[in-house]
């Protein structure tokens, strides 16, 4: 037996529930959602102490955009590494492949999981030398399976021995 | 530079020309309820409290409707698994008023071909009447500012001005999206003004009286039980004429731009978009008092009033964030196939029930009717009501979008 106008009716239940539902929304600058550990973000994590110089990452940039510069003479403690006096990375060229982080043989380039640098000048979204030293050390899992079987989530600062597959 | 001097002062002089002109037309309201007789009226709004009471209310209605924008944003918002305004003061309570301020200090564009007079007319055309109807509307038993004996017939009258005004706007703006939608709007308002008044002559019938102060003294029992065909036909109604969703044909969005507001910006349409929210406080405060029991004295009387309005208002909200505009002609075929019949069906049905109750109780005519008559016409209209639904289904051509379905081999589940 029909009724006349149950379907409206229905039609306004159904709002009426969704009235009472949380919504969905998340206030983004107050809020955010959590990344997954494999994010590649707009930041690169490196660690000095692992870096030996070697310019793999320089060679397996697809565009050319990071730029290492090494002191001519040898460094004083570790007598096999390079000193490194410039490490920049132009991330406004940057497509975020992570051919760099796979390359690195000594586990000291990571991918980052900052999303906030945008910048109003090009000049500004050049990752420095001194940016890379400061940056907060959250390395994500992009090509680091030892971080992925330890369970790590890409949300915790880890040190130089923690970060690679051996510890130095 | 001169001729940027007078844009900016035509502005300024539009704002103030708005209240020069509403300010008469007030006081033509002071000088007709002059003659009235006072049932039980307080009586203290006469002299200088006049003004005080005018200065008061307009700007009472101007913060509700502020509100009421902001109210309508948020509760879509929620019906749309959104969050709404929430940026502006606690919980984004003062979105409405930053809006006001946005609009209010926003160039006055009037276009090259558009009738200039006429153009800056339609707004107060549209406002005016909604700010005349709360001149009835009683707040409080027998405290309004002006008591007319044919209360709900002047605010019927006086609202039905509006598509004066919006038929204005639409033809003056010289855009074809403007006269779409103004053409639209006088069709709809002419169409669902007959079963609106027929639809209030029941409870007029049941009142015997027109004097809003005397409509809501009579419900012994709130009309709403007594009539419930009538107040869906009512709502509806309302509805159609407030422009609002399902039948908000004369703006929609989604085809004519903005219908016949398209062309405006700045104050002007702070005033067209305001008395949409001005009308539908003021329509549902009328409602309430038709439909929804008595008015008590003091200031819970006076929340109780707005809590009963609040339903009403929440209800057209509920309706936009529901239903989806319906066609031209689907909307002239429920005003004249569906509402109209109905309301008819109604007002004889009713008229027989109180004259039944009258020679039941020996009452006689003009009298007001008492508990029990009452409560034996509401139960012979609740049967009616539930009757009707049963009974509409079965006419065939009634629901004309399930015959065209039929006919490409579709079906809705669930009934139409």
């Amino acid at each position: 037996m029909r009724i006349f106008g149950v379907g409206a009716i229905k039609g306004l239940i159904v709002t009426l529930k969704y009235l009472l539902r949380p919504t969905f929304t998340t206030q983004y600058p107050e809020e955010k959602l959590n990344t997954s550990p494999r994010f590649r973000g707009n930041n690169f994590v490196w660690y000095e102490e692992r870096c030996t110089g070697c310019s793999t990452c320089a060679k397996a940039c697809p565009l050319g955009i990071i730029r290492i510069v090494t002191h001519p003479e040898p460094h004083q403690q570790v007598g096999s590494d390079y000193q490194i006096d410039v490490f920049d990375i132009d991330t406004g060229r940057c497509m975020f492949c992570a051919l760099c982080v796979e390359a690195c043989p000594y586990d000291a380039l990571h991918m980052g999981g900052d999303f906030e640098r945008a910048d109003y000048v090009r000049e500004d979204l050049v990752i420095t030398t001194d940016q890379l030293r400061e940056g907060a050390k959250k390395p994500q899992t992009q090509f680091r399976p030892q971080l992925e079987e330890i369970g790590y989530q890409g949300d915790e600062e880890l040190d130089e021995h923690e970060a690679g597959r051996w510890s130095l | 530079m001169w001729a940027k001097w007078i844009a900016k002062m035509q502005t300024r002089l539009f704002n103030i020309a708005v209240l020069i002109l509403l300010t008469p037309v007030f006081l033509l309201v002071y000088i007709i309820k002059e003659p009235i007789v006072y049932y039980g009226s307080l009586n203290i709004l006469s002299g200088i409290n006049f003004f005080i009471g005018l200065f008061i209310l307009v700007n009472f209605l101007l913060v509700v409707t502020t509100m009421l924008t902001f109210v309508e944003r948020r509760l879509v918002a929620r019906m749309q698994n959104r969050i709404g305004p929430n940026r502006v003061g606690p919980f984004g309570i003062l979105q409405g008023f930053a809006d006001l301020i946005k609009l209010i200090t926003k160039e006055d564009l009037v276009p090259t071909l558009a009738n200039r007079t006429v153009f800056s007319l339609a707004p107060i055309l549209i406002m005016a009447p909604v700010l005349l109807m709360f001149a009835v509307i009683p707040i409080l038993p027998g405290f309004t500012i002006a008591d007319l004996d044919i209360g709900i017939f002047y605010v019927v009258a006086i609202t039905s001005l509006g598509s004066l005004g919006v038929f204005a706007a639409g033809w003056a703006s010289n855009s074809k999206y403007s006269l779409y939608g103004a053409v639209r709007g006088v069709a709809q308002l002419v169409s669902y003004e007959v079963p609106l008044v027929l639809s209030i002559c029941t409870i007029v019938l049941l009142a015997g009286s027109l004097n809003l102060n005397q409509i809501t003294g009579a419900q012994e029992i709130p009309f709403i039980l007594v009539q419930p065909l009538a107040f869906v036909i009512v709502l509806f109604s309302v509805a159609a004429e407030l422009n609002r969703t399902p039948f908000d044909l004369n703006e929609a969005d989604s085809e004519i731009v903005a219908g016949f507001h398209t062309e405006y910006s700045g104050t002007k349409f702070a005033l067209i978009y305001g008395t949409e929210y001005l009308a539908a406080f003021g329509w549902s405060v009328v409602i309430a008092i038709l439909f929804l029991g008595r008015l008590e004295p003091g200031v819970g009387g006076f929340l109780i009033l707005m809590a009963k309005t609040s339903i009403i208002l929440f209800l057209f909200f509920w309706f936009r964030g529901t239903w989806p505009r319906v066609r031209i002609d689907q909307i002239l075929a429920i005003a004249w196939k569906i509402m109209f019949p109905l309301a008819t069906i109604n007002i004889i049905v009713t008229g027989g029930a109180i004259l039944l109750v009258q020679s039941l109780f020996n009452l006689k005519s003009g009298t007001p009717l008492g508990l029990q008559p009452l409560a034996i016409i509401a139960i012979i209209n609740i049967v009616l009501f539930v009757v009707l639904l049963l009974v509409l289904p079965l006419i065939k051509g009634l629901g004309r979008f399930d015959d065209e379905l039929k006919a490409r081999g579709l079906e809705i589940k669930g009934g139409n």
